[in-house]
């Protein structure tokens, strides 16, 4: 729930934005919402963001795009398909979310320093050189020194438990790696044919 | 034959902007006026108006008219009209011809150009038709006033009751052993609560000792025959093993039969045994044998003082003539098992609406423990609107079924918490909104939000989880016990029922009426009504409300006496016929006998098909409204009338595959403007020799479009467009150049882009080359 309500003036709506997002990946369903919320009621994660599921997919119906794409709820999304599965329309709302994500930072909704195009950013590197997730430096990357020293504790059991490593885990075969990778192109949201 | 100079108008409609809009309707009359033998052609706005009716006088009166074309909309809508028109002007109604300008050009065009040239060529074909009709006159035939009802729930009551009041005959058949339907399993009835049984009880007793109505309980229609006014039905019986009129229902069989199953009246919530009562007002009011599960072990037989049980019972066959039949064979939940978020079949007190309303009756208790229940919450939409794993429609009933059942539940137990978890709360109806606020007052519950899921957490007690998007909110609340209500889909057994009596299923797997609008209990096939929800989800009063209706079409039907039979029938030319029999091989009806005198057309058996007449090596056979000359004469002013590169002429069977082309154009998809429809009765009906023709005028390329579950069944229909094919291409016409397909009216869609590809192609082909024609010409002339 957003905390101020602000009135929605025609000024704000962006009459163009709902057909641009229905272009996109996870949009081709988006016009047969009946905004019933099962999706929302199945979500695991939206109950920490300002809007779930439903109303992310009510503010683009509106036309709400600068609100859509600035908002964090964007990025909550973990991609456990539970709402899709359910949705009666068969909306593909994680592939959704991943499109809005890109469309937010093509469109520079997001600051330099927002966490969220950090911890892609990071995410993405590491994957790129090592072909696998490091936890250690995804978190250095992303942590400042007062994170660091708060979470020091949790670290420390990590590592006993051999759950956190400093060494780069790496892979068998990182040439199919990088093929997998040029196809791919980062940035044109999804494979380029 | 037609007169040496047949005076023909024309009158073409601008249907408000509906033709007007896409077609430069005064091009085409102009155009129209230049055909051979039109005396005069005339615009209007609404030629169907008084004052354009009023105009097609006139002229007719003016010119001395003989034949009337009427460019429009499709004959399915106003062909009536304009020929009770004519008719009341002394012209012979069958000299009336219509030109589909509507749903099948101007509905399905953007580009005004090229639409009024597709407008023109339509007009010419039916002109040249026009100058070949010939009058005719329907067959009057005597009716059988006997009425088959298939379906013994309130749908199928009413409409006995109504008719057999009437002095109809009515012959009632239930596949269950006892009539009633769903209606007798409900508690009470919304807005008003009347009790269920309380009304329906003295309908079932009504119709068990109605003189005119005979009752066949577990019995199903094995097949169908004739046409309206003269139906042959063949029943199926099987056996119930207990004599009706012996059985006094006192039970004392059942008392000692070993079995014990779950009972399906009380929807699984309780048990029965194999010899058993349905349910206490059971009608008839005696025992049955589930065949299924009984052991034969007849120590029934021993129990039963008044000899009423037959062990040698046998499934028997009956036959009933009548002369129309309704279809009221109801519906059936979506098994709610499929959506496995909710849980049901894991947890007892997981039920569906049907189950509760069981509860209800036996005192209301959760099923874990049989204690009453303090907390229940109602899933609806289960299935519903859903089209992934559902069914995409709104199944109607299910919002105010969950009120009802609230507000009386909150009256049967005290201080009882009632939660109705809702997609959008629908109170359509007289009386319904006003019975919503009522339950709002009486402190029902409504969360706006489709459940997410309904986890079981004890013995008793399963968790409802919901976003409240009223709030957009998430909410948990535990409830012990959860009503789900699962989306209504037609009987098991309606598709079957459909294809034995030629009706037609729409896409939502329910029976489509004739129109939607105007005729909503009627079905494709004349003499057969349908009512109550196996046309769609409906109440109790909405299935009444078409009982009623199908009764009173019924009547309608069978009160004159006599029907009317179309004259669209095959005829033989005796002295070409040299009795060779192929017709009579090819005729799906058995119409066609050989005679002394060579073959012989019996005209109340022949439906006009067609199939006949391509197979007479000697042209001896013709069908009347669609004759030799008629048929060459439209090809030929379709293809040749403009210049339109590249022409696609499309062949329709009259029935399925034409509707299905008119509503492309009422769903308003575009296609090319190339492709213009010719109907036909049958694919069956054509010869190569027509597409050569259709080729040989104009055409680049041809499409035959036949509707599925006609006489032409899928194997003679491919048999027979490959022979046409080869004869097509040992005159050098390509074979990529005709295309066939077979429809069913609600799959109208893949039409259009039948009609976009095949242009496409024949785009690509190129338009047919002009040697190509020229021999055409000449093998013709040869």
């Amino acid at each position: 729930m957003s905390a101020e309500r602000e009135t929605v003036r025609a000024a704000m709506l962006d009459p163009a934005f709902f057909d641009e997002v229905k272009k996109t990946p996870g949009g081709e369903k988006l016009a047969s919402c009946i905004q019933c919320g099962i999706c929302s009621g199945s979500c695991t994660t939206s109950i920490a963001a300002e809007f779930n599921p439903r109303q992310v997919i009510e503010l683009i119906q509106l036309g709400l795009g600068d609100k859509t794409l600035s908002t964090r709820s964007i990025w909550t999304c973990v991609f456990c398909r539970t709402c899709t599965v359910r949705c009666p329309q068969g909306i593909d709302i994680p592939e959704l979310m991943s499109s809005l994500r890109i469309m937010a930072v093509r469109r520079g909704a997001l600051r330099r320093e927002d966490r969220n195009l950090k911890f892609h950013q990071a995410f993405w590197k590491i994957l790129r050189a090592n072909g696998r997730l490091d936890t250690f430096r995804l978190y250095s990357r992303l942590a400042d020194m007062q994170e660091i020293a708060r979470s020091m504790p949790l670290g420390l059991r990590l590592l006993r438990k051999g759950k956190l490593g400093f060494r780069a885990p790496s892979m068998a075969n990182p040439e199919q790696l990088s093929r997998l990778m040029e196809i791919a192109k980062p940035g044109e949201g999804g494979p380029s044919k | 034959m037609a007169p040496a100079e047949p005076r023909i108008g024309v009158f073409i409609c601008h249907c408000g902007g509906n033709i007007g809009n896409t077609v430069d309707v005064e091009r085409v009359r102009d155009a129209a006026g230049q055909l051979r033998f039109v005396k005069c052609a005339e615009t209007n706005r609404y030629l169907c108006s008084s004052s354009g009716q009023d105009l097609i006088r006139s002229k007719i009166q003016e010119h001395g008219l003989e034949r009337i074309v009427i460019g429009s909309c499709s004959p399915r809508m106003h062909l009536k009209t304009f020929r009770d028109l004519c008719s009341s002007e002394g012209i012979n109604p069958y000299l009336v011809e219509m030109a589909n300008l509507r749903e099948q050009c101007s509905w399905t065009a953007l580009d005004k150009d090229s639409a009024t040239d597709k407008a023109i060529d339509i007009i010419a074909g039916a002109v040249g038709r026009a100058t070949y009709l010939e009058p005719l006159t329907p067959m009057e035939m005597k009716v059988n006033s006997n009425v088959g009802v298939i379906g013994g729930g309130v749908s199928g009551i009413c409409a006995s009751l109504e008719l057999a009041n009437q002095g109809y005959k009515v012959f009632m058949v239930e596949r269950q052993p006892s009539i009633g339907g769903h209606m007798a399993q409900l508690s009470k009835t919304y807005p008003t609560l009347d009790c269920s049984l309380c009304i329906l009880s003295p309908k079932l007793a009504e119709t068990k000792g109605h003189p005119l109505i005979e009752l066949m309980t577990n019995s199903d229609v094995a097949s169908i025959e004739g046409s309206a006014g003269a139906y042959s039905l063949t029943l199926t019986q099987r056996p119930r093993y207990v004599n009706e009129k012996k059985c006094t229902g006192c039970g004392e069989c059942a008392k000692v039969c070993p079995v014990e199953v779950a009972d399906e009246f009380e929807e699984g919530t309780a048990r029965r045994k194999a010899i058993y009562l349905p349910f206490p007002q059971a009608v008839p009011n005696a025992y049955v044998v589930d065949e299924e599960n009984c052991t034969k072990c007849w120590v029934c037989i021993k129990a039963c003082k008044h000899g009423a049980i037959n062990p040698r019972d046998q499934t028997s066959q009956k036959e009933i003539e009548v002369g129309a039949v309704i279809v009221a064979t109801g519906f059936r939940l979506f098994d709610p098992g499929v959506l496995t978020q909710y849980g049901y079949g894991i947890h007892p007190n997981i039920v569906t609406n049907l189950q509760l309303e069981r509860l209800i009756e036996h005192g209301i208790y959760r099923p874990s423990d049989r204690k009453t229940p303090r907390k229940i919450a109602w899933v609806l939409c289960v299935g519903s609107r859903d089209t992934q794993n559902g069914q995409p429609y709104c199944s109607k009933i299910c919002c105010m079924a969950a009120v009802k059942e609230a507000v009386l539940l909150r009256e049967l137990v005290p201080n009882l918490e009632t939660w109705i978890f809702y997609t959008d709360l629908r109170a359509a109806g007289k009386g319904y909104e006003e019975f919503y606020a009522r339950a709002k007052e009486d402190g029902v519950k409504f969360i706006r939000g489709r459940v997410a899921e309904v986890v079981p957490i004890s013995g008793d007690e399963v968790m409802v989880r919901a976003e409240d998007t009223l709030l957009g909110v998430q909410l948990e609340n535990t409830f012990d016990l959860v009503v789900l209500c699962p989306a209504i889909l037609p009987e098991v057994g309606t598709g079957g029922l459909a294809e034995k009596l030629g009706l037609h299923i729409g896409s939502d797997g329910f029976l489509l009426e004739r129109h939607y609008k105007l005729r909503p209990v009627d079905s494709q096939n004349d003499g057969v009504f349908l009512s109550g929800c196996c046309l769609g989800p409906k109440d109790v009063r909405e299935s009444v409300v078409e009982a009623l209706s199908a009764a009173s079409r019924t009547a309608s039907l069978l009160g004159k006496g006599i029907v009317t039979i179309s004259p669209d029938k095959a005829y033989v030319i005796a002295d070409r016929c040299d009795s060779c029999g192929e017709c009579v091989k090819v005729c799906p009806t058995r119409a066609i006998e050989l005679l002394s005198g060579g073959a012989t057309v019996k005209s109340i058996s022949c439906v006009g098909c067609g199939l006949c007449v391509p197979v007479c090596p000697k042209d001896a056979i013709d069908l009347k409204n669609s004759t030799e000359s008629q048929l060459m004469a439209e090809i030929e002013g379709v293809a040749a009338a403009t210049a339109t590169k590249p022409k696609i002429v499309a062949f329709a069977e009259a029935t399925s595959a034409y509707t299905a082309c008119d509503l492309v154009g009422l769903a308003r998809q575009q296609y090319p403007t190339n492709v213009r429809v010719i109907k036909v009765p049958s694919v069956g009906r054509l010869h190569a020799r027509h597409l050569l023709a259709a080729f040989s005028a104009g055409a680049d390329g041809v499409i035959m479009i036949e509707g599925e579950g006609t006489l032409l069944g899928e194997e003679r229909f491919r048999t027979h467009v490959s022979e046409i094919r080869k004869m097509l291409t040992s005159r050098g016409i390509e074979s990529l150049r005709v295309f066939a397909t077979r429809t069913t009216i609600p799959q109208f869609a893949k039409l259009a882009s039948v009609f976009q590809t095949f242009t496409e192609r024949i785009q690509k082909l190129g338009a047919l080359p002009p040697e190509a024609r020229s021999k055409i010409e000449q093998a013709a002339a040869v």
